[in-house]
């Protein structure tokens, strides 16, 4: 008995393995590259301009299926390209009639990227709060970095000693404010690369917003009102010269939120077919508009809006999942399932499992003809091995494999 | 009988262990003088924030020295047994044959244990004089998979050593190389969290596999 059950140990670990690398083995072997396209939205068209890259180079076509130059895209896209444009003397002096200016531009531009791997991934709770009005001009990392436990902590890095008076002292500090130990969400921009010090957006046990920073060595703390039924899953900061917005903050079901700048209004930003569980996000500010790319494992889909966030237009296209190329109806037949233990959209380690459609049953018949073939010819009863055939059925080509390898053992000897 | 086989391994691991303990020792006191050094001579909030914020993993050397202690133990107790098939001897004792094989790796494991928890309370000992009970934390999860790691690696030799047939050895450490890579991927920057009890089931499930080949090496089977 002990000896099956080694068997069986056996040949579990040889599937799990199997299931892991064959597959992966595959696709590196055979996946296509998927050229995935950029929209941008052309404030001169007024339409989008895509980017798409191939094996020649990029090309760029809007959505009337026009097809544009380079030199011409720069000129299509003037913020984004202002630089090149300034270069070559091509930026322009005004656009829809209103005057622009190259500096203004520059403050207008932003970026905000925003993937699932980035909230799904374990943090350690503890964060450096910078001097927000120090008088220098550029900021500096503090000796100290903060928990919110049972209350907020100053640890200092060089001895690893709580810093009691400043502990004590914004731990009162937001208690008179009716914060809720422990902070349930801490949300800042830790680096000193950045043109000045927000401090952070924290949730505390009930759920309330607050913002934290520190200002000439005392606490600001101003609580956030946010609607009952909006429960934040993750928050952005990232300070810019534009001073639009405090901070981004991503709801559970999926919305897309701005604190804006000086009052912590809130303002929703319109988005198509965003779920921060599996959908990358770009936001791209410009000085007339809002572009929010929502890039899916197999699709793009663009929303942009005014600065006003109201909608303006929007793109979609589609290239379909790496299971509808070739490459992926060939696996869907060769392997019953796969398991991955790393996923894009996650940094925790997991079981990730992915059963092929019907397919697979093909690919799974012939596992079990082959089974029933070297069962026969090594001499084994089929109908005594019924169990063999079992686990072929549930695990196909991993399992015959391990059937190979560690074939039954024999009644007699 | 348990005493004299718990006798008997210990004979033939004793100075593996030793081996393994005094290279533990040199490896650890190495990544704490490293450690020392770093934050004397650098900013000790950047290092910080370099560890939280960048996921520096300060001690990632550490992860080799498991798999090579549960080599080095599977090796020094299995490799004298299948020399001029001694275990054919050991296997005659009169006890079930499970039994002595399973009493083998009790005595193995206890001290591939004690080696390893001995490593642990050294790095955390170390680290939590210069870090934070959050990063002490994490640091213990980020190791934790290694050492589970080199428990597997420990049963993995052992069955593969005690299998008689050449090319399923072969195959057999081809699969288990490619099975103790799910302990170590990337440290950390991904997390072992959500997965910590599943790895521990699959270090006790490989924990079986020898008595299959022990099984075969008694039939002398292909």
């Amino acid at each position: 008995m002990l000896v099956k059950i080694a068997r069986l140990s056996l040949i579990l670990i040889t599937i799990f393995t199997l299931a892991i690398f064959l597959p992966d083995f595959y696709w590196k072997a055979f996946e296509q590259q998927v050229y995935r396209p950029f929209a941008q939205f052309s404030p001169v068209l007024k339409d989008f301009l895509v980017t798409k890259a191939s094996k020649k180079g990029p090309h760029y076509y809007d959505t009337k299926g026009h097809t544009y130059t380079r030199s011409e895209v720069d000129s299509l896209l003037p913020f984004s390209n202002a630089r090149q444009l300034l270069f070559e003397n091509r930026f322009p002096d005004s656009l829809d009639g209103k005057k622009i200016d190259p500096e203004e531009v520059r403050t207008n531009n932003f970026t905000l990227r925003i993937s699932p791997s980035d909230i799904n991934q374990y943090r350690i709770d503890m964060y450096p709060l910078f001097e927000s009005q120090s008088g220098r001009v550029r900021l500096e990392m503090p000796t100290s970095f903060f928990r919110i436990t049972k209350r907020m902590e100053f640890i200092n890095a060089a001895d690893n000693k709580i810093e009691e008076k400043l502990s004590s002292l914004f731990s009162g500090a937001l208690q008179n404010f009716g914060f809720q130990f422990p902070a349930q969400l801490i949300a800042g921009n830790p680096t000193t690369r950045k043109p000045f010090d927000e401090g952070y957006f924290i949730v505390d046990a009930s759920r309330h917003l607050f913002h934290l920073k520190m200002v000439k060595g005392e606490p600001f703390i101003h609580p956030v009102p946010i609607p009952e039924n909006l429960k934040i899953t993750h928050l952005v900061v990232q300070e810019m010269n534009l001073r639009e917005f405090y901070a981004l903050m991503i709801t559970d079901d999926s919305r897309i939120f701005l604190l804006s700048y000086p009052d912590y209004q809130l303002i929703e930003v319109p988005v198509i077919d965003y779920n921060w569980n599996s959908t990358d996000v770009r936001i791209i500010g410009d000085l007339f508009y809002r572009n929010v790319m929502c890039y899916n494992e197999a699709g793009l889909s663009c929303q942009v809006c005014d600065r006003n966030y109201h909608p303006v237009a929007s793109y979609q296209e589609w290239w379909g999942s790496r299971y509808q190329q070739k490459a992926g109806i060939i696996s869907e037949y060769l392997f019953p399932f796969s398991l991955q233990i790393r996923q894009e959209t996650t940094m925790f380690i997991g079981l990730f499992l992915r059963i092929s459609g019907i397919r697979s049953l093909i690919g799974i018949g012939v596992a079990v003809l082959l089974t029933w073939i070297f069962l026969s010819v090594r001499g084994f009863s089929v109908k005594r091995n019924w169990l063999e055939f079992v686990i072929v059925m549930i695990s196909g080509i991993f399992g015959f494999i391990a059937i190979i390898l560690y074939p039954p053992l024999r009644d007699k000897f | 009988m348990f005493k004299a086989i718990i006798f008997k391994e210990w004979l033939k691991i004793r100075w593996t262990l030793l081996i393994m303990f005094l290279l533990s020792v040199g490896i650890l006191v190495n990544i704490w003088v490293n450690l020392a050094y770093g934050l004397r001579f650098s900013n000790p909030s950047d290092f910080w924030a370099f560890i939280i914020f960048r996921k520096y993993v300060f001690f990632s050397f550490l992860q080799y020295f498991p798999p090579v202690a549960g080599l080095g133990l599977a090796i020094a107790q299995f490799f004298p047994e299948m020399h001029r098939d001694r275990l054919r001897l050991t296997l005659r004792l009169p006890l079930p044959e499970n039994l002595i094989i399973f009493q083998m790796n009790i005595v193995a494991i206890l001290a591939i244990f004690s080696l390893f928890l001995f490593n642990l309370i050294f790095l955390l000992v170390f680290s939590s004089i210069y870090f934070p009970s959050e990063i002490v934390k994490n640091i213990f999860m980020v190791s934790l998979p290694w050492f589970l790691a080199g428990i597997a690696t420990y049963f993995g030799v052992a069955t593969i050593l005690v299998e008689p047939v050449w090319i399923r050895r072969i195959l057999m450490a081809i699969i288990f190389y490619g099975f103790l890579q799910t302990f170590f991927q990337p440290a950390g920057i991904y997390s072992y969290q959500k997965v910590i009890i599943f790895l521990v089931l699959l270090v006790f499930v490989s924990a079986l596999g020898i008595y299959y080949a022990v099984h075969h090496y008694q039939k002398g089977l292909a």
